[in-house]
């Protein structure tokens, strides 16, 4: 404990305290019988700004998505603008004052000096990993007297438990399925931050590797979509509270390449490649999710799978130069629709 | 949960990986070692070429003549995987060049001058000429940075040797307009068909679509011009580091222009690109290849 009390008096702006009671835990554990050990690490989170100021993504129900701003003096007291993501005031920075009441919870105010967007009070408390999330409620003392729950999430070090597809789209040339996936939970603003695909494994490739193909193997690209609106953004994906947190992944081959590989007597077969998906948290990379890619050549149809979205499947029965002429009918009859 | 930080080397070390084990053949060598044996192979000037590009960056283009001679074709029919939903002998049958093996001399060094690499070429197709294997002989041309890797003469269907000509020397003619790269491909190895009489598919990124779709429109327009030239100007006005392999399938009798980046250091035939594309690389980007039981790319 003089651990503690001596990193809190070497803090001068409060920013590392948490930090440096959270790297006293694993000391702690191993003094300590198991449960007491557990309840030593969950403590009670003390201040909303983790370092000098933190935005937090804050969500009101019914209401809107704001970005708040907040820094955290010592005593307690906590300042910062709040901007309302998507509304009529969202080019109107409002003032937030607060007290933090030293039990987890945290009292604050937002104010507008213009006196046309509304005054809302709330409390919240922090909590989970990192003091990374918090909720609450809040009371619109615009006028309406509204209340209802607040929801507010570290901009910087949030983590998307996952993905939900909320779109498909599919094309013929190339013949290629299109995903539009959203970030999850959707209803927390993503923008700003990017999520990147890689292929650690590579290519598993059961269709393009003979001895003889005219195809040379390529590896999967490493790719970055940007989660942001607006002119130079990606404005993709469904968006969620004025915000939107998708982007969309291709999976697919090029007509030729169906065809040379039913040519040779290879369909069907698999192309499959493991995709880590990544995103920037603060001014690193974690991954968060893998979705296994599959493109299945047949002999009449193909079939493209990203992850646990539903698979396409084409009716491609483009001719190949060995199979039976008969199939050359209902290919044009399809091309032709 | 486990953190990362970018390691360049380890998507280098899969490439070389791919690179070295793509089409069968086997490739000996080493950085540092003098010489670059294939053996096997159905292709290995391509596969020569491709060794060269990704050690010294250098971008070197290829081209394979058709081939008519049947004993320039080797018959894998008996290796098909559908073979067995045949009645025998009524499998459609399935030609692969029939290539051969060369061996390479190396300069000790990991980079070499623009000379140098020429002269490596040129001992390439020149060594592969005087073997007497396969069934086409090729020549070197340089154009800047960028090599190019053409044939100069195939068996014909007797077996006697006859000249050819690239058949990208031939002039194309397209209206310009906006396109996007799989259009631009797509348009280019339309007119190179035409002019050749035979097929000619685009085959981007080994045909594979992974990633964003591909919004980038590029606005290109020729007037009797080669098509070597335009395909230039295309990949420079794409902004990448490629280079095209054109490869001749004798099963489906068509032409694979495969369009591929180019690893290695120099710059080549990319420059800047001319119009907004999607992101490729961040600057402080995940490991390609590094996932959370690799020790190879430490956090």
């Amino acid at each position: 404990m003089e651990f503690m009390r001596s990193a809190e008096e070497k803090n001068e702006d409060g920013s590392l305290v948490r930090a440096l009671l959270r790297s006293a835990i694993p000391l702690l554990c191993l003094a300590l019988p198991f449960h007491d050990c557990l309840a030593q690490s969950q403590p009670t989170c003390a201040s909303v700004a983790t370092s000098d100021s933190v935005t937090w993504n804050t969500v009101f129900s019914p209401g809107g998505t704001w970005a708040l701003s907040l820094a955290q003096d010592l005593d307690g007291t906590i300042s910062g603008t709040a901007t309302y993501v998507s509304s009529a005031c969202k080019d109107t920075p409002q003032s937030v004052s607060g007290t933090a009441n030293g039990d987890g919870t945290f009292a604050l105010a937002v104010t507008d000096p213009s006196g046309t967007c509304g005054e809302t009070d709330f409390t919240v408390t922090l909590s989970g990993p990192g003091c990374a999330q918090a909720t609450g409620t809040y009371t619109d003392h615009s006028g309406l007297g509204s209340t209802g729950t607040v929801k507010m999430t570290d901009g910087a070090g949030v983590l998307p438990s996952g993905e939900t597809p909320s779109a498909f789209l599919f094309l013929e040339t190339p013949t290629t399925a299109e995903f539009t996936m959203n970030l999850v939970p959707t209803d927390y603003n993503f923008q700003g931050r990017a999520v990147t695909e890689t292929f650690p494994a590579g290519l598993d490739d059961g269709c393009l590797s003979n001895p003889g193909s005219p195809v040379i193997p390529n590896p999967p690209p490493i790719t970055v979509y940007p989660l942001v609106n607006g002119p130079g953004g990606n404005p993709l994906g469904t968006p969620v509270n004025g915000v939107t947190t998708g982007y969309e992944d291709q999976v697919g081959l090029v007509e030729a390449e169906v065809n040379q590989i039913r040519a040779v007597g290879d369909a069907p077969c698999t192309l499959t490649a493991v995709q880590h998906m990544w995103i920037d948290t603060s001014s690193q990379y974690d991954d968060y999710q893998d979705n296994t890619m599959t493109i299945t050549v047949g002999t009449t149809t193909m079939t493209a799978q990203r992850g646990g979205a539903p698979p396409k499947t084409w009716p491609y029965l483009t001719p190949s130069q060995t199979r039976m002429p008969a199939i050359i009918v209902p290919y044009i009859m399809h091309k032709s629709q | 949960m486990k953190r990362y930080s970018w390691n360049s080397a380890c998507r280098a070390l899969i490439l070389g990986a791919i690179m070295c084990s793509g089409f069968g053949g086997r490739v000996y060598a080493q950085t540092g070692s003098s010489a670059l044996a294939i053996t096997g192979d159905a292709r290995p000037v391509l596969k020569a070429i491709l060794e060269l590009e990704s050690r010294y960056g250098y971008a070197i283009t290829y081209e394979e003549p058709k081939y008519d001679y049947q004993g320039d074709l080797k018959d894998v029919t008996q290796s098909r995987k559908d073979l067995k939903s045949f009645a025998s002998g009524k499998a459609p049958k399935t030609f692969i060049p029939v290539g051969g093996s060369l061996q390479l001399t190396l300069p000790a060094t990991a980079q070499v001058s623009q000379p140098a690499m020429n002269a490596l070429l040129q001992q390439l197709v020149e060594s592969w000429s005087d073997s007497n294997q396969g069934g086409a002989h090729f020549t070197v041309e340089e154009d800047g940075a960028v090599f190019h890797v053409v044939p100069t003469a195939v068996r014909d269907a007797n077996g006697n040797w006859q000249s050819v000509e690239s058949i990208l020397a031939k002039p194309i003619s397209f209206p310009t307009e906006s396109r996007t790269e799989y259009e631009t491909w797509q348009t280019i190895c339309s007119d190179v068909a035409a002019n050749a009489g035979v097929r000619v598919f685009a085959i981007p990124n080994g045909g594979l679509i992974f990633g964003p779709p591909q919004n980038a429109h590029y606005v290109l327009g020729a007037d009797a011009e080669p098509a070597e030239s335009v395909l230039m100007r295309a990949i420079k006005a794409m902004g990448k580091k490629r280079s095209w392999y054109l490869l001749y399938d004798p099963t489906t009798r068509a032409y694979y222009m495969n369009i591929d980046e180019v690893q290695g250091t120099l710059p080549s035939v990319g420059a800047q690109p001319s119009a907004p594309g999607p992101a490729t690389t961040p600057a402080h980007a995940p490991p390609a290849n590094c996932g959370p039981a690799d020790t190879t790319c430490p956090p």
